[in-house]
C-alpha cells in the first residue's frame, strides 16, 4: 500500500475517533429522546456514504456505457469504480436501516414498519445487491453492460428514498436539514454531525479505493489472459497481433 | 444499562464491525488481484 494511502488513513482513523469522542461525549443528549439520539451522528453519516457512493455508482455506468467500445481502458477503469462504489454504497446502506432499526425500538418500540422512507429504502438496498449478485454469478461478455444498464435504472431509487418523507406521512421523522421551518439541529450537537461526516466519508473513500485498485487489477488479469489465449489460438494471430 | 443506551452501544459498535467485516473482504481481493496481476 502506498505512503499517501495510509497518511489518509491514520488521518480518517483521527477524524472518526474525535467524531466518536464528540458524538458520546461532548455534545448535550436529546431533550426528548435522551442519550440513544446520539445514533444520529452514526446513522446520517451512513446515509450520506450511501448516497454519495450509489451517485458515484451511477457516474462510472453511465461513463462505461458511453464508452465501452471505444476506450478501452476507460471503460474497464469505470466499471471497476462502479462496483466499488456500489459495494461500498450496500455497506452504508446496511448500517442505516441497521442503526434506524435499533433507534426505532428505542424510540417508536417496534423494529420496523413498513412506511414510505423505509420501505424504499429497503427496495434500494436489495436493488444494488442484486446488482452485485448480477456481477457475481453472470457471465459472458454482456455482464457488465448489463449491470451498468441495471445501475442506471436501479438509482432511480435513490431520490425517492429521499423525498420519502416530504411527499408522503411516514413513521420516519420528518427531514432534520432543509425540512419544515423550525425543523433541524440545535447548533450546539452540529460538531459531532461534521465530525462524523467526514470520518466515514474519508473511511468510505479509503476503502473504495482500495477496492477499485483490486477489481481493476483482476480486470486487466482477466483481459490480459483473454489476449494471450487469442495470441496462441490457431488462426487468430492476425486478430492478436493487431490490439 | 437502560434500553435506550444499550441500542446506543449495538449501533456503534454494529456500525464499526460491518465495516471491518467489509474491510477483511477487500483485504481479500485486494491479496487476490495482487497476485493475479503478477
Amino acid at each position: 500500500m502506498k505512503l499517501r494511502r495510509w497518511v489518509w488513513l491514520v488521518a480518517t482513523l483521527g477524524v472518526l475517533a474525535e467524531g466518536f469522542r464528540v458524538a458520546l461525549f461532548v455534545v448535550p443528549p436529546d431533550a426528548a429522546q435522551g442519550d440513544v439520539q446520539r445514533i444520529f451522528y452514526y446513522h446520517i453519516s451512513s446515509w450520506a456514504g450511501m448516497g454519495l457512493f450509489f451517485t458515484l455508482n451511477l457516474g462510472c455506468s453511465l461513463v462505461y456505457l458511453a464508452v465501452r467500445n471505444g476506450n478501452h481502458e476507460l471503460a474497464m477503469k469505470a466499471d471497476s469504480l462502479a462496483v466499488a462504489s456500489a459495494e461500498i454504497g450496500v455497506v452504508y446502506c446496511f448500517i442505516g436501516l441497521v442503526t434506524g432499526s435499533l433507534w426505532g425500538r428505542a424510540v417508536w418500540g417496534i423494529w420496523w414498519t413498513w412506511d414510505a422512507r423505509l420501505t424504499s429504502t429497503l427496495v434500494l438496498w436489495l436493488i444494488y445487491v442484486a446488482y452485485l449478485l448480477l456481477r457475481r454469478f453472470a457471465a459472458g461478455p454482456q455482464m457488465r453492460t448489463l449491470a451498468a444498464v441495471m445501475a442506471v435504472f436501479g438509482f432511480l431509487d435513490t431520490p425517492l428514498v429521499y423525498m420519502s418523507t416530504r411527499w408522503w406521512r411516514t413513521q420516519h421523522p420528518a427531514p432534520v436539514f432543509g425540512g419544515a421551518p423550525g425543523s433541524g439541529l440545535d447548533p450546539s450537537m452540529f460538531p459531532a454531525v461534521w465530525w462524523n461526516l467526514a470520518g466515514w466519508t474519508m473511511w468510505g473513500i479509503f476503502v473504495a479505493s482500495l477496492r477499485y485498485v483490486s477489481e481493476y487489477r483482476a480486470q486487466k488479469a482477466e483481459q490480459d489472459e483473454a489476449l494471450r489465449a487469442l495470441e496462441f489460438a490457431p488462426g487468430q494471430q492476425s486478430i492478436a497481433a493487431g490490439r | 444499562m437502560d434500553m435506550g443506551h444499550r441500542h446506543l452501544v449495538i449501533a456503534y459498535a454494529a456500525t464499526i464491525a460491518i465495516h471491518l467485516v467489509y474491510l477483511g473482504y477487500v483485504a481479500v481481493k485486494w491479496r487476490v488481484g495482487k497476485s493475479a496481476a503478477k
